[in-house]
């Protein structure tokens, strides 16, 4: 233990005492001293000069050395500034290792280091001598970090002096300096990354340096330096600075430059060379540059390669190949003082739009490949501003683009950026269809002639005015381009042909214009249009190149040959229909925004709104603020209206605002030579006149339409000898007196056969109130009506009639829900012309002819808030007794409201359907009401023996006996039976509108109804048929069972057939519900059905059709079966064996015959077969015994047997033999006798037959050929001739005057005249 | 006869295929088996369910396509509007508009269909519909007191009022008379029209 005590006891001893050394050692500042003593020692044996420190500070705890006015003298005088000095260095140390005693120098900043280099003309230095042999360190330092601030590097060459500030700082510096004696040199090496130094002249540069450096007496040479920044890269290698009496520098470079440390730009850059400065007058560089992606100016990624040779005041670029996305040029520069610049090469497609987009910025649509010489040259600091001179001899060639213009041609131009002028040696480019040739100095006076097809090759330039266009024209202008490039002006001839502007044509405008930035004017100017010649010259002040309000204009235009509808719709008044041509002239002055016209102007023969004219004379005065004066004289063959007038235009208001004052009169016009009147009115004539004179304010209300306020009017105009269709109307005379604020109006007439006074006072204010009365008498009806209907009704206006009374209005002539009044009608009678006037008594017509409907007491109506009240309103007439009462609004909130109840005559339905004869009683209960648009009628109505009957039907319905009710839009039948065709019919149903349709419903069930049709056949039928549908489509559909069917002796079955073969005629039906009725009725006989007729007997037949089509077009579908009968055919009795006629076609009716008649004569039974359609059925025949057609023709025609020998001749030619057949029509069609067509044609003779009954008086039997006519129903008129002889003629004339009796004149051929009397009697 | 023979002996092999057969036959028109097939495999996908076969369901078919014939016919005669043909691919497309063309067609590929016989068949449905509301439609009446009765039948405990139901009311009273209409027109027809059932089993 007390070893221990002693062993620490020593340890303490031997620590503390050299410890409590150290401290009193540092404490006292022999340290310092030391240390101080030591660093003179070491700085002068490194440097072989003389080293001073001032003051020492060491502070051991931080282990930081601070020395202050650090001196190394060189060889320099001691009154000279010394080697070196610096007013403080600072130091921070690190032990790094105690055993080898290290020490690292964290840090070290210097203040103020100045390095002081004397170079005396024998080339020595004020750098110390070094006497030691071998190589000596002098200096290795290695500085983790150091700081020299305000540095100064000094340096005496040859006497003179130069200074260069410098600071420096870093990191990681490595510096070592070693003496050579045996090559008496300093050899050195300094790196330090990074580095930045700072220097008067080239800023601060991050720099990475790594140098080697060798210090002779005379020479310094580098044998490599590094320097790095932070994109670029250079070394030197082989710099020598040799002879420091007068230093030259050589050595090497290479660089890789990054243009953005040291400008703007990008890209990279290398370049490497040789270079040579001994002074700035004497230096040499010689490099080769290339350069990638390289920015500069407005170029960008710029590829160039060049060669470089520079020496004082002249710097040579050769071999220069640059390339850009605008082009390349290859050629050579020269730089000479660093002043002016020499560029001389060669452009080589260079693409002139990508060109301008980089220089100019600008876009333009016409592009070329640029080719050719190109010199510049000017000073370099005048290239900002463009004060350069560049020319070239370019070749333009078009590009293959889809959005650009092609060019062509061939520019050589120089460019003075000087004098801002472009001068052009003849130049020419074309375009696609433009020829563009241009010389001379553009700026001050260029010479250009351009011509072309197509102004879209301007279309970039001209784009907004895109509505030119030349159609198969050209265009063309010779002239000059003076004055500055930012103020030219052009003057020069314009010729156009075929231009389109805003769809206008113009054949030609040619002129003589003058344009530049302040105006434009035009001399000599022509245009052609047709047959239109203008002459134009004026001028017209730009602002700008662009017109505005304030530019000042004066222009004259005479106008010849003018066709104004032309002239007008180019101006854009397409609508306006005056049409006409003359002359014009015209002087515009003023300003664009304030005019001045003086125009005048003769048309001749045109139209005014469809009135023709000879001539009209104008002249107006335009004055935007004073007064514009017009004078118009309108001529029209005899028609002359004459205006004058004045318009003053309100300051500042809209145009064609302001007030007006006219004065128009006109002599005596023929109305039916008014154009607008006759289109109105084509039937109107008469003679009308005015006089009139007057003042309007016109002015434009918020959506921009004028508006004419009325200020004064004073006037007259007649009207006489008026007629409108053939009806006097009588004469009119309307005046007008303004007194003041008040118009009075007065209007006599003596129209409509009327004595008519209207008499009025409007009020010339807001709105216009009015207080007018007027009164009438003797009013006609119907020329009444026809002055208000439209011409195409007024020829169905059957009605006519007298009215009396007065009418008095209040209100406001602009609103007219707000006027009010009354109407008094003291005498009113009305009725109709439809009534033929052969009318027989009793019949219906009658009753329409003889019906008046007439007022009973005063109808009174008043007006009020667009109200028209009934307050009485009787009407009475034959049979008709009726009230209206209630009211009516002319707005849509106030509608109908009127109710109608009385009895009325029902005759008076064929006032209104002339196609229907109606009479009857009818009782109304009525009542409208409901929106204008959309009325709705409600009441009831009763028809008491009632007749209706629809012209050109055969059957109408008598003792009708009906009730309606109206609902609404519905009209409901109640009951309605009558008679018809002695049978009987009953109808309901309900007709109602829906959707701007009629839907109905009507059924109709008829029992034993009469139906006749065709010549001679009646029908009579039950029926039940449903007419159902809307107003666009309807069906009838039912059936119908016939009972019994009566042919008239008279009617011919053949003609009945024929007759149903062709087209139904439907009597008299018009477009309408009936031509959309669709028809599916089924007609069926009945089991007991009777075919009456006298020409056959006991026919059993069914039908079994189905009436199908529509009303207007129909068919019939189905069979009628004949299953026994027989026929009477000329004397002939055939027994129907089989018969049916068939109806197979669906689109028209169509009966197909199949008919076996049968019949026995003279032993002889004779089978006739009929078949096929009705318009060409074949007859065959067949008989038994077998007998020849001509046998059995003169069988059945004359009763002859083929076997009897007495006739001579018996057969007779078969041509003859076909009209010896009867007396069928069918049989003659069949057979299409040619002499019945042609009877038929001139003699309307419808019948051929072979008479063998008639004889002449000699009673000899012979085959003759007879024409019948039935003249009337009781005369028969008969022409007989043998056929075999055309002397042989017989002329009968058969009257029968009952039933049995008849009389018969026969005129022979040999001019016997025989009358003789026919008794017939039938035995059934 | 030796030649007969011959011929006789060569057509036993050469058996025929019937193609098709008429089953019925009204007035000028026919309706064939095929077409009782195909209308059966219609009616069962557009209903959704499997097609039947059996002689009930293709009674009902057969008295379908008599109905059907009966009014083309009468559309024919009286030239009622039919479908244009360019409008019939909009009237599928409608039809395939939740599913898809080519789910519908595989559909009816299950069904033994192609899609220009469902095209044809929504045709003369809408032919169908044209005709009824042409024809029929138009000449119903519907009183105010139908439809008070209607409400009155129908609608009496309901809450609604019979303002809020009178359109709806009128238009099925307007239906149901335009069928019932239909429905005694067909039947006239088909007394009228000489029907003949070639398959006597079709026969009803």
């Amino acid at each position: 233990m007390r070893r221990i005590y002693y062993a620490a006891a020593a340890l303490l001893l031997l620590l503390g005492v050299p410890a409590g050394v150290c401290v009193w050692y540092i404490e006292t500042g022999r340290l310092a001293a030391e240390v101080r003593a030591r660093i003179v020692t070491e700085l002068e044996r490194s440097t072989g000069g003389k080293a001073e420190i001032g003051a020492f500070h060491f502070d051991w705890r931080t282990i930081t050395a601070e020395v202050d006015h650090t001196v190394i003298h060189g060889t320099e005088p001691a009154s000279s500034i010394p080697l070196f000095s610096a007013d403080r260095i600072f130091i921070r140390f690190r032990i790094a290792s105690l055993v080898k005693r290290q020490i690292d120098l964290v840090s070290v900043s210097v203040e103020s280091p100045r390095v002081h280099l004397a170079v005396a003309e024998d080339g020595s230095t004020n750098i110390p001598d070094r006497r030691r042999s071998g190589v000596s360190s002098l200096l290795d330092l290695r500085i983790g970090r150091f700081d020299a601030r305000a540095g100064l590097l000094l340096a005496d060459v040859n006497g003179k002096s130069a200074s260069q500030p410098w600071s420096a700082r870093g990191h990681d510096l490595i510096v070592s300096l070693d003496y050579d004696s045996s090559g008496r040199q300093y050899r050195g090496f300094l790196s330090c990354a990074p580095l930045r130094v700072s220097a008067r002249g080239i800023g601060s540069m991050d720099l990475d340096a790594d140098t080697q450096i060798t210090i002779n007496r005379d020479r310094i040479l580098i044998s490599r330096a590094d320097l790095k920044s932070a994109g670029s890269e250079f070394r030197l290698t082989n710099v020598i600075i040799s002879n420091f009496a007068a230093p030259v520098v050589t050595a090497r470079y290479t660089a890789n430059i990054s243009p953005g440390e040291f400008a703007t730009g990008h890209g990279s850059l290398q370049t490497s060379g040789d270079l040579r400065f001994a002074s700035p007058s004497n230096y040499e560089f010689t490099a080769s540059a290339r350069a990638e992606h390289f920015s500069f100016g407005p170029f960008r990624n710029v590829s160039a390669t060049a060669s470089l040779h520079a020496v004082p005041d002249l710097i040579e670029l050769s071999n220069i190949h640059a390339s850009s996305i605008e082009g390349r040029f290859v050629g050579a520069a020269e730089v000479s003082k660093l002043q002016k610049f020499n560029l001389n090469g060669r452009l080589e497609h260079v693409q002139a739009r990508r060109a301008i987009e980089t220089l100019a910025h600008k876009s333009i649509e016409w592009d070329a490949w640029l080719s050719g010489p190109f010199r510049a040259s000017g000073r370099i600091a005048d290239i900002r501003q463009g004060h350069i001179v560049a020319n070239g001899r370019l070749t333009a060639t078009p590009v293959d683009c889809a959005r650009c213009v092609p060019v062509n041609g061939q520019i050589d131009a120089k460019f003075d950026g000087i004098t801002q002028t472009i001068e052009f040696s003849r130049s020419s480019i074309s375009l696609p269809s433009t020829q563009l040739t241009f010389s001379g100095v553009f700026g001050r006076n260029l010479t250009v002639e351009a011509n072309t097809r197509d102004l879209n090759d301007f279309r970039p330039a001209i784009g907004k005015w895109n509505q030119v266009f030349l159609k198969e024209g050209s265009a063309s202008f010779a002239g000059t381009v003076a004055g500055p490039l930012e103020d030219p002006s052009l003057a020069g001839h314009v010729t156009v042909t075929n231009l389109l502007i805003h769809d206008q044509k113009l054949d030609s405008f040619s002129g003589d214009i003058a344009a530049r930035r302040s105006s434009i004017s035009l001399a000599r100017g022509s245009v052609v249009q047709g047959t239109l010649r203008a002459r134009a010259s004026g001028t017209l002040a730009l602002s700008d190149w662009r017109p505005t309000n304030e530019s000042a204009i004066d222009a004259n235009l005479q106008v010849s040959g003018a066709d104004l509808k032309t002239l007008f719709a180019a101006a854009g008044a397409k609508d306006l229909e005056f049409s006409g041509s003359g002359r014009a002239d015209a002087h515009v002055a003023g300003t664009i925004g304030e005019p001045r016209l003086n125009a005048s102007a003769t048309l001749m023969r045109g139209t005014l709104y469809g009135q023709p004219y000879d001539s009209l004379n104008a002249r107006v005065q335009y004055q935007d603020s004073g007064a514009q004066l017009f004078n118009v004289v309108f001529a029209s063959a005899a028609k002359r209206v004459k205006m004058t007038g004045e318009f003053h235009h309100t300051p500042g208001a809209p145009p064609l605002a302001g007030e007006l004052s006219f004065n128009a009169q006109s002599n005596a016009m023929a109305l039916n030579q008014i154009a607008l009147i006759r289109a109105r009115q084509p039937d109107l004539h008469g003679l009308a006149q005015f006089h009139s004179e007057g003042a309007a304010r016109i002015r434009r209300n918020s959506a921009g339409e004028l508006t004419f306020d009325l200020l004064r009017l004073n006037g007259d105009a007649s009207a006489s000898r008026i007629e409108l269709a053939g009806r006097n109307l009588g004469d009119a005379r309307l005046s007008a007196d303004t007194k003041g604020d008040v118009l009075n109006v007065h209007l006599d007439s003596n129209a409509a056969q009327a004595s008519i006074h209207v008499s009025g006072a409007v009020s010339l204010a807001p709105g216009y109130p009015v207080n007018a009365s007027a009164t009438f008498s003797g009013a006609g009806l119907n020329a009444l009506a026809t002055l208000i209907a439209r011409p195409e009704q007024a020829g169905e206006i059957d009605f006519d009639g007298t009215a009396a009374g007065e009418v008095a209005v209040r209100g406001s002539l602009e609103d007219w829900r707000r006027l009010s009044g009354s109407i008094t009608v003291p005498q009113f009678e009305i009725y109709s012309l439809a009534a033929p006037g052969n009318c027989g008594e009793g019949s219906a017509c009658a009753g329409i002819r003889n019906f008046r409907l007439r007022n009973s007491g005063p109808l009174r109506f008043s007006l009020a808030g667009g109200i028209l009240s009934v307050e009485n309103a009787h009407f009475i007439g034959p049979q008709t007794d009726i009230k209206v009462s209630g009211n009516m609004g002319f707005t849509e909130r106030a509608g109908y409201n009127l109710r109608a109840e009385g009895d009325v005559n029902l005759a008076l339905g064929s006032t209104f359907a002339p196609e229907l004869e109606t009479g009857g009683d009818m009782h109304v209960n009525a009542a409208l009401r409901g929106a204008l648009n959309a009325p709705d009628l409600s009441g009831r109505m009763e028809i008491r023996n009632g007749s209706v009957r629809y012209s050109g039907f055969a059957n109408g319905i008598t003792s009708v006996n009906a009730a309606l009710v109206f609902n609404g839009s519905r009209a409901t039948i109640q009951n309605f039976s009558g008679e018809s065709g002695g049978g009987r019919v009953d109808v309901g149903g309900f007709a109602a509108l829906t959707g701007g349709l009629i839907a109905f419903r009507l059924d109709a069930k008829t029992t034993g109804v009469r139906l006749r049709f065709a010549e001679g056949v009646s029908v009579v039928s039950d029926s039940h048929v449903t007419v159902a549908g809307t107003s666009e489509r309807s069906e009838a559909a039912g059936t119908v069972l016939i009972h019994r069917v009566t042919i008239n002796p008279r009617a011919d079955f053949s003609s009945i057939f024929a007759r149903s073969a062709q087209p139904v005629k439907t009597p008299t039906v018009q477009a309408g519900i009936l031509s959309k009725l669709n028809l599916d009725v089924q007609i069926s006989t009945a089991p007991d059905v009777a075919l009456e007729t006298s020409v056959a007997q006991r026919i059993e037949a069914d039908a079994n059709l189905r009436l199908r089509g529509t009303a207007t077009n129909p068919t019939l579908l189905g069979r009628v079966n004949i299953t026994s009968g027989e026929l009477m055919f000329f004397g002939n009795k055939y027994t129907i064996t089989t018969g049916s006629v068939s109806f197979l076609n669906p689109s028209r009716i169509d009966p197909v015959l199949n008919v076996d008649l049968e019949t026995r004569a003279r032993g002889v039974e004779v089978i006739l077969t009929i078949a096929g359609p009705i318009t060409k059925p074949s007859v065959s025949y067949r008989s038994d015994p077998p007998l020849q057609f001509s046998d059995i023709v003169a069988l059945l025609a004359t009763g002859r047997s083929p076997y009897d020998p007495g006739l001579p001749g018996g057969t007779v030619g078969q041509q003859q033999a076909f009209a010896q057949l009867g007396a069928s029509q069918l049989i003659g069609e069949a057979i299409q006798n040619p002499a019945s067509g042609r009877l038929q044609r001139f003699f309307g003779v419808s019948k051929v037959k072979i008479d063998p009954q008639l004889t002449d008086v000699t009673g000899s039997p012979e085959s003759r050929l007879t024409i019948e006519q039935q003249v009337t129903p009781d005369i028969l008129f008969t022409y007989i001739t043998d056929v075999s002889s055309t002397s042989t003629q017989l002329i009968q004339v058969e009257w029968a005057f009952n039933r049995n009796w008849s009389a018969i004149v026969t005129r022979e051929e040999n001019g016997y005249v025989g009358l003789d009397f026919a008794y017939r009697k039938r035995f059934r | 006869m030796r030649a007969g023979l011959v011929f006789a002996l060569l057509a036993i092999p050469c058996a025929g295929v019937i193609v098709d057969r008429i089953a019925i036959s009204l007035g000028t028109q026919v309706i064939t088996d095929s077409e009782i097939d195909q209308r059966i495999r219609l009616s069962a996908f557009e209903n959704g369910v499997t097609p039947d076969f059996s002689l009930a369901s293709r009674k009902l078919a057969a008295s379908r396509l008599i109905d059907e014939k009966l009014v083309e016919h009468e559309m024919t005669i009286g030239r009622y509007p039919g479908t244009p043909e360019d409008k019939k691919p909009a009237l599928l497309a409608a039809y395939e508009k939740n599913r898809g063309p080519a789910e519908v067609t595989r559909q009816l590929a299950v069904y033994g269909l192609a899609r220009e016989d469902l095209m044809n068949d929504l045709a003369r449905q809408q032919d169908l519909l044209t005709f009824l509301s042409l024809r029929f439609r138009p000449a119903v009446q519907v009183s105010e007191q139908d439809v008070q009765n209607y409400y009155r039948q129908h609608f009496a405990e309901s809450k609604l009022q019979l303002n809020e139901l009178r359109g709806a009311i009128e238009k099925k009273i307007t239906d149901d008379r335009a069928d019932a209409e239909l429905d005694q027109w067909l039947k006239d027809h088909r007394e009228r029209t000489r029907i003949t059932y070639l398959e006597k089993d079709l026969e009803p």
